[in-house]
């Protein structure tokens, strides 16, 4: 701070000769004239002084009988002074401010913190269709606006906070953990199927008649749990049926066939070990790249990594900046040895598992098994599973059971 | 009654009520004085300050004045010596 003070008022490196020196020195102590850095040097004596305390040393010196002389003029009044006869310089420093000033009137920057289901995309797109865009004057966003047309477009954001802080906008939203609407429950009359083959193994009715029990063996399309229910009078005669929504919870075994194929052969990328490197330069819409071109049947692959310059922590500016870090390549076929070949084939089933285990299907027992013939690799086999195996079927009533229920009606 | 004895058994502090010499010393490398009252000689291997009733002399190399003010002065180098001189 001392030293930003010196530099801004501006400050002396002033020689001192003469006959009584420590008088002179005293002398500027009991008037208050600060002096630091005091240095004996060749016989007389350097220090540094502000420029104010330099215009009242005149009478001292005389006093004291000594001599001044200044070596060395530094700070803000002394460069303004030797530079105020250079137009083109003092153009640029005015310019400079004008121009900084000048984007500091527009938006560069958009940042979105607490969205978690709405991309970062998906909010900029809707950002430009409010006529929000990078490049755009601070003065023309409406932040309570913008905030209120969050809220509105997007029912599950339960908050926004849009602000601007330098060249800016910083948004903030909050979206609803809840969901925002029950949904409506189906009572069409349904029956419950079965979606694939298999052994039962657990049956929970909630609602409807259960048709199989546990340890049944049912095939595809098969009634598990029926939605039909008839209501029997005294003498054993359908008095009425009831068509209802069935509902339960149905567990089976069943099992998946597994067959994939793969080729033994496979192209290796391999690094040469050649490195370049490059700069990308972007200024508003115009963009430039600097990097040695590859030569012809080179293969290349870059990687490039782009910052925005900024002045301050919020002060962005519309240049970018990247470095391109280029890695010479070589392509070959290779075929996989034994290891990788038991590498590829578990990651194969791997994914089949998972995407089994995604629809929530749990793995009993597998039997896959990979043969090797020639160029290519085949993994067959089957896999034990148990899974729910309910499917919904919708009912359709028949007109003779429209009649029963008509006639048993005019009865009651 | 003396008045240093007055200025003791009020306890308050000797060096601010009498202007006496301060002397900091920051090992060799420098010395912080304060209640000086002039600067009665000065080179790069001594300096010599007036106290209220003693003089007071620095003896080094390369002895540097980084500020000096109404009553206070920092001074670095390599310091040899500190004498009182009354």
């Amino acid at each position: 701070m001392e030293w930003f003070l010196h530099q801004w008022h501006g400050f002396m490196i002033v020689k001192l000769t003469g006959y009584s020196p420590e008088r002179f020195l005293n002398l500027c102590n009991a008037k208050d004239i600060p002096i630091w850095n005091l240095e004996y040097r060749d016989g007389g004596y350097e220090f540094a002084i502000s420029l104010k305390g330099f215009l009242k040393i005149r009478p001292l010196a005389r006093k004291s009988h000594v001599r001044l002389r200044v070596r060395k003029r530094i700070g803000l009044p002394f460069f303004l002074k030797e530079n105020r006869k250079r137009v083109g310089f003092l153009s640029g420093f005015i310019l400079f401010f004008v121009l900084l000033y000048g984007l500091s009137l527009f938006l560069w920057d958009i940042q979105i913190e607490g969205n978690r289901k709405y991309t970062y995309e998906i909010l900029t797109n809707y950002l430009k269709t409010q006529n929000i865009t990078l490049g755009m004057q601070k003065s023309r966003i409406d932040c309570d606006a913008l905030e209120a047309s969050l809220r509105n477009s997007f029912p599950e954001i339960s908050w926004a906070a849009a602000r601007i802080s330098g060249t800016r906008l910083l948004i903030s939203i909050k979206e609803n953990e809840v969901l925002s609407h029950i949904p409506e429950k189906d009572e069409i009359p349904c029956d419950l199927v079965a979606s694939k083959a298999g052994v039962i193994t657990k049956l929970v009715v909630r609602q409807g008649k259960a048709q199989v029990q546990a340890g049944d063996t049912v095939e595809a399309g098969q009634v598990l749990i029926s939605g039909t229910i008839p209501i029997y009078d005294d003498s054993e005669q359908i008095k009425q049926i009831h068509y209802i929504r069935a509902d339960g919870e149905v567990l089976a075994d069943t099992e998946y066939e597994f067959s994939e194929t793969f080729s033994r052969l496979h192209t290796v990328e391999a690094d040469t070990g050649k490195v370049k490197h490059g700069i990308s330069l972007k200024i508003g819409p115009w963009s430039a790249v600097f990097l040695l071109p590859a030569k012809e049947g080179e293969e290349w692959i870059y990687l490039s990594q782009e910052h925005q310059a900024r002045l301050f922590s919020n002060f962005y500016l519309p240049v970018y900046w990247g470095h391109i870090r280029g890695r010479q390549v070589e392509y070959y076929e290779s075929f996989y040895t034994e290891e990788e070949v038991k590498q590829v084939s578990e990651g194969i089933y791997q994914n089949f598992v998972k995407n089994l285990s995604e629809k929530g299907v749990q793995i009993i027992e597998n039997n896959v098994k990979i043969l090797e013939d020639g160029t290519e690799c085949q993994m067959t086999g089957t896999i034990q599973t148990r899974e729910s195996i309910i499917q919904v079927q919708r009912i359709t009533i028949p007109e003779e059971t429209e009649k029963i229920n008509e006639h048993s009606g005019e009865h009651d | 009654m003396k008045r240093e004895q007055v200025i003791s058994a009020m306890k308050l502090p000797m060096d601010v009520f009498l202007g006496e010499l301060i002397v900091s010393l920051i090992g060799r490398r420098a010395v912080y004085i304060e209640n000086y009252q002039s600067i009665l000689f000065y080179t790069d291997t001594r300096l010599k300050l007036q106290g209220k009733d003693c003089k007071l002399n620095i003896l080094g190399k390369r002895l540097f004045i980084e500020y000096y003010t109404g009553d206070n002065m920092k001074v670095t180098g390599i310091i040899e010596s500190i004498e009182l001189e009354v």
